[in-house]
C-alpha cells in the first residue's frame, strides 16, 4: 500500500515536472514576483517628489525656505515658475507634482506680525505623491514657525527660555512603531509574496488536476484499484514537496535580499505558511472541478488576484472596510495569513497572540480539504463515467 | 471587403456561443471585480482605528484632550490601558493601533508655562493606516496646542486676542489638493479608478485568447480560409466581435466606480473614447496574436498572467516611477497597462489631452505595433494552414 501511494506520488510529481506550463508557474512565480516587487519597492520611500517654487516676493525668508524646503528629502525643486496656473501642465507631463507659493509681501507681513499664507499646490492624484509632498512641506514649515514664533515672543519681551515654551506649549511626540522609517517595502513585500504564492500555487495545482484523468490513471497503474483517498491524498503530497520549499525560499526572499526585518517566531511562520499553502492546494482543486476547464480555471484566479490581496487587508486595514467586507475577508486563508505575518515579522508578536489566526487556518484549510477531496472524487467519477 | 468581414465576424460569433462560459466570465468577472474593490475602498478614509488612552494625569485636561480626540472620526475608543509597555500587546491582539499617552503632571506642567509632552505611539506596520493615523493625531494635539498658546500669549504678554492668533500661528499653510479635491488620504478616488484598468487589462487581453487557437482544432466549420481569402478581412472579422465584447465591458467597468462609488470621472472629451477604444483594441489584438502563434490556449494565458499580475502595482500606478530604481522604471514604462492606464488618468481625471501623454502615447504605439505584427501573422498563418489542409481534424 504505501508503495502504491509513492508510486502514485513520483506519478503526480512527474507529470508536473514534465509540463512547462505548471513547473513555470509554480516553481518559478514566486521568485519572480518576489524579486520583481522588491525591485519595485527597493528605495522603501517616495522621496525627492519633483516640485516647482512659485516666488513672487523675491524676499531673503522666501529664498531662505526655499532652500530648507530643497535640503529636504521628501521633495526636490525641479524649477521656478511665474504663476500656479503654470503647474497644471507640468503635472501632466510629468515634470513637476506640486508647488509652493511664496505670496507677495510674505516677509513684510511676517515681520509687520500678520499671518501670511504659504500656498501648497499638490497632485493627489497618487496619495503617495501628495502626502510626502505635505509632509515635506510640514516639517520643514513646522521649524520656522517655531523659530519664528520664538523670536517674536522674544521682541515682545518674554525672556527667551520662555519664548521657546510658549512657542510650542503642548508637544506631540508622535513614535512610529514596528516600521519606524515608513519604509513602503517592508510594510508591503512579505504581503505580495503571499498573494504571489497563492496564485501561482492555485493556477498551477489546478491545472495539474484538470490535466489529469480517471482515464490516465487507469493506464498508468493497469489492473490496480485506486481508492480516490490514496489518489488524493498522493496528489496533494507530491504537490506540496513541490510548492512547499519554493514557497519558504520566497518568503525567505523580502527579509534575507531586501532586508525587511523579522521579529517573531519563525516556527510558527513555517507552519502558518504550511497550512497556507496545503489549504491553497485544495482550494485549487475545488475551482479546477468547479471549472471542468484548465483554462477558464486559470482566468478565474488572474481575475481574483487583486481582489483577494486587497480584501485580505494588507495595504486597506480591514478595520476600516465594511463589515460585510470583513466578514468576508476572515474566511480566506490570505487575510489570516497575512495578519499573522505582519505581526510576526514587523510587530513582534508572541506566539500566543498569532494562535488565533494559525487556528483559524487549520480550521479554513480542513473545510477546503474536505471540499477539495470531495471535488476529487466527483472528477474522478465523472471522468470514469465519460469513459463509460 | 465589408461583407467578408462581417462573414468573418459572424462566423466567430456562432463559435462563441458554443461555450458560453468563457465570455460570461469576461463580462460579469470585471464588473464583480470593480464591485468589490469599490466596496472595500467605500469608506474612502481609513476610520475607526481603535485607540486606547494611557491617562497618568487623570486631569480636566487630560478628559478634554480625550474628548477632542475620540470626537474625531478616525479613531474609534478601543479602552484604557495601564502604561505604554502594553502597547505591542495591545497591536498583537488588535485590541488597539495607536496609544496616546498624557504624562503625569500634564496639566500642572503646562499651568506652569513649561512645555507639556504628549506622547503618541501608532502602529506603522501598515504605512498607509500608520500615516492617516499621525496626520490625525498631529491634527487633533495642534488644535489644542494653537488654543493653548493662544491663552498663554494673551494671558502672559497681554497682547489682544486678535494679535494673538497670528503669533501663535505665524504662517498659515493653505493647500490645495489637484485631480482628488477631497483628499484626506482619499483612497477611492486613486485606487478604485486604477485598479478598473486591471480589469480593462484582463478582460482584453483574454477575450480573444482562444480565438486564434480554436482554428487549429479543426472543429471549425467552415475553415477560415472557406469565408475569406483576405487576410486583412480575416484579422479584422476575427477580432470584431471580441472588440465589441470587450469595449462594452471596458466602458462600464471604468465607469462603475463614478456611478455607484462617485469617484470623479470626465469622460466627455473625445480623447477618453480615443483612447479607451485604442487600449481596449491593442489587447484584444495582442490576445489574439499570442493565442494564434503560441496555439496553446493554456500556455497563452499563462503569458497574460505573468504580464498582467504585477502590472498594477508595477505600473507606477501606486508606487510612483520616479520613485523606482531606474532599471525598473524602464519596465515600468513598458508595460502595457501603464500607457493606457496613465493616459486615461490623464484625461480623466486631470483634464488633460493627448498632447499630454508623450512616454505613454509612445508605449501604446510600440504595443499597438507589437500586437498587430503577432495578429498578422498569427492570421497569415491560420489562413495558410487551412489551405495547405494541416489543420488537425478534431
Amino acid at each position: 500500500m504505501p508503495n502504491l501511494w509513492f508510486r502514485l506520488c513520483l506519478r503526480e510529481l512527474k507529470r508536473i515536472l514534465g509540463d512547462r506550463r505548471i513547473v513555470v508557474l509554480l516553481l518559478g512565480g514566486p521568485f519572480f514576483y518576489a524579486v520583481l516587487f522588491g525591485g519595485v519597492y527597493w528605495n522603501g520611500r517616495t522621496k525627492q517628489v519633483p516640485i516647482v517654487i512659485v516666488d513672487q516676493d523675491h524676499s531673503h525668508l522666501s529664498r531662505d525656505l526655499t532652500t530648507a524646503l530643497n535640503a529636504s528629502e521628501n521633495v526636490k525643486i525641479v524649477g521656478w515658475v511665474n504663476s500656479t496656473d503654470d503647474l497644471l501642465p507640468l503635472v501632466r507631463r510629468e515634470i513637476a507634482y506640486a508647488c509652493i507659493f511664496f505670496p507677495p509681501q510674505f516677509e513684510r507681513d511676517m515681520l509687520a506680525g500678520k499671518q501670511p499664507r504659504i500656498g501648497v499646490v499638490s497632485d493627489a492624484s497618487n496619495i503617495l505623491i501628495a502626502g510626502s509632498v505635505a509632509n515635506g512641506v510640514r516639517s520643514v514649515l513646522a521649524t520656522y514657525q517655531v523659530g519664528i514664533d520664538r523670536i517674536g515672543l522674544e521682541t515682545s519681551g518674554m525672556p527667551v527660555e520662555a519664548a521657546g515654551i510658549s512657542a510650542m506649549p503642548l508637544q506631540p511626540a508622535i513614535r512610529l512603531l514596528f516600521n519606524p522609517t515608513s519604509n513602503y517595502s517592508f510594510f508591503i513585500l512579505m504581503g505580495l509574496v503571499c498573494i504571489a504564492i497563492q496564485s501561482v500555487t492555485r493556477m498551477g495545482c489546478g491545472v495539474a488536476l484538470e490535466l489529469d484523468s480517471a482515464d490516465q490513471l487507469s493506464r498508468a497503474f493497469p489492473g490496480i484499484r485506486l481508492s480516490n483517498a490514496m489518489v488524493f491524498a498522493s496528489k496533494v503530497a507530491a504537490t506540496a514537496a513541490l510548492a512547499l520549499p519554493v514557497a519558504y525560499c520566497a518568503i525567505a526572499l523580502p527579509f534575507i535580499l531586501f532586508g525587511a526585518p523579522y521579529r517573531g517566531n519563525v516556527f510558527v511562520l513555517l507552519v502558518a505558511l504550511t497550512v497556507f499553502v496545503v489549504s491553497q492546494i485544495f482550494i485549487a482543486y475545488i475551482y479546477a472541478y468547479l471549472c471542468k476547464s484548465a483554462v477558464l480555471c486559470t482566468q478565474i484566479h488572474m481575475f481574483m488576484s487583486v481582489v483577494m490581496f486587497t480584501l485580505s487587508g494588507f495595504t486597506w486595514p480591514y478595520y476600516a472596510a465594511p463589515v460585510a467586507i470583513q466578514r468576508i475577508a476572515f474566511l480566506t486563508p490570505l487575510f489570516h495569513m497575512n495578519c499573522l505575518i505582519r505581526k510576526s515579522a514587523l510587530v513582534g508578536a508572541p506566539a500566543s497572540s498569532l494562535y488565533p489566526h494559525l487556528t483559524m487556518l487549520v480550521v479554513l484549510c480542513i473545510l477546503t480539504g474536505i471540499w477539495g477531496y470531495t471535488a476529487v472524487c466527483n472528477k474522478m467519477k465523472t471522468d470514469a463515467q465519460g469513459r463509460a | 471587403m465589408i461583407r467578408s468581414i462581417l462573414n468573418v465576424a459572424e462566423r466567430e460569433w456562432q463559435w462563441l456561443r458554443l461555450e458560453p462560459k468563457y465570455i460570461v466570465l469576461v463580462i460579469v468577472a470585471p464588473i464583480l471585480f470593480v464591485i468589490a474593490l469599490g466596496t472595500m475602498y467605500s469608506p474612502k478614509k481609513v476610520l475607526h482605528v481603535p485607540i486606547a488612552i494611557v491617562d497618568q494625569d487623570h486631569s480636566r485636561l487630560s478628559r478634554e484632550l480625550t474628548r477632542g480626540i475620540l470626537a474625531s472620526e478616525t479613531y474609534s475608543f478601543g479602552g484604557y490601558a495601564g502604561s505604554a509597555e502594553e502597547f505591542p500587546a495591545w497591536v498583537a491582539n488588535d485590541r488597539a493601533h495607536v496609544f496616546f499617552v498624557f504624562p503625569k503632571g500634564l496639566e500642572r506642567t503646562l499651568m506652569s508655562r513649561q512645555s507639556a509632552r504628549v506622547q503618541v505611539l501608532i502602529d506603522n506596520s501598515n504605512y498607509l493606516a500608520g500615516s492617516a493615523e499621525a496626520g490625525s493625531a498631529s491634527a487633533i494635539l495642534a488644535t489644542f496646542s494653537v488654543g493653548a498658546e493662544l491663552h498663554v500669549i494673551e494671558a502672559v504678554n497681554g497682547v489682544p486676542k486678535d494679535s494673538a492668533l497670528p503669533r501663535a500661528v505665524p504662517f498659515d499653510i493653505g493647500t490645495r489638493m489637484w485631480f482628488n479635491p477631497a483628499f484626506n488620504a482619499n483612497y477611492l478616488n486613486f485606487m478604485v479608478a486604477g485598479l478598473a484598468y486591471v480589469a480593462v487589462q484582463l478582460a482584453g487581453l483574454l477575450v480573444a485568447i482562444r480565438a486564434g487557437e480554436s482554428e487549429y482544432s479543426g472543429s471549425r466549420a467552415p475553415y477560415l480560409h472557406e469565408v475569406t481569402k483576405s487576410a486583412w478581412a480575416a484579422l479584422l472579422g476575427k477580432l470584431l466581435p471580441y472588440f465589441c465584447i470587450a469595449f462594452l465591458v471596458s466602458v462600464t467597468v471604468v465607469h462603475l466606480p463614478h456611478w455607484f462609488f462617485g469617484a470623479p470621472l470626465a469622460d466627455n472629451d473625445l480623447s477618453f473614447w480615443l483612447v479607451l477604444a485604442w487600449f481596449v483594441g491593442m489587447l484584444v489584438t495582442l490576445g489574439f496574436g499570442l493565442s494564434c502563434l503560441i496555439r496553446d490556449s493554456l500556455y497563452a494565458t499563462e503569458i497574460c498572467a505573468i504580464l498582467t499580475l504585477p502590472n498594477f502595482l508595477a505600473s507606477g500606478y501606486t508606487w510612483p516611477i520616479f520613485a523606482m530604481p531606474k532599471a525598473m522604471r524602464i519596465l515600468a514604462y513598458g508595460l502595457p497597462m501603464n500607457s493606457g492606464a496613465f493616459m486615461l488618468r490623464k484625461i480623466t481625471l486631470m483634464g488633460g489631452t493627448l498632447a499630454d501623454c508623450g512616454n505613454q502615447l509612445a508605449g501604446l504605439t510600440a504595443w499597438s505595433i507589437l500586437a498587430f505584427v503577432l495578429a498578422w501573422r498569427g492570421t497569415r498563418q491560420i489562413l495558410k494552414a487551412g489551405t495547405e489542409g494541416t489543420v488537425t481534424d478534431a
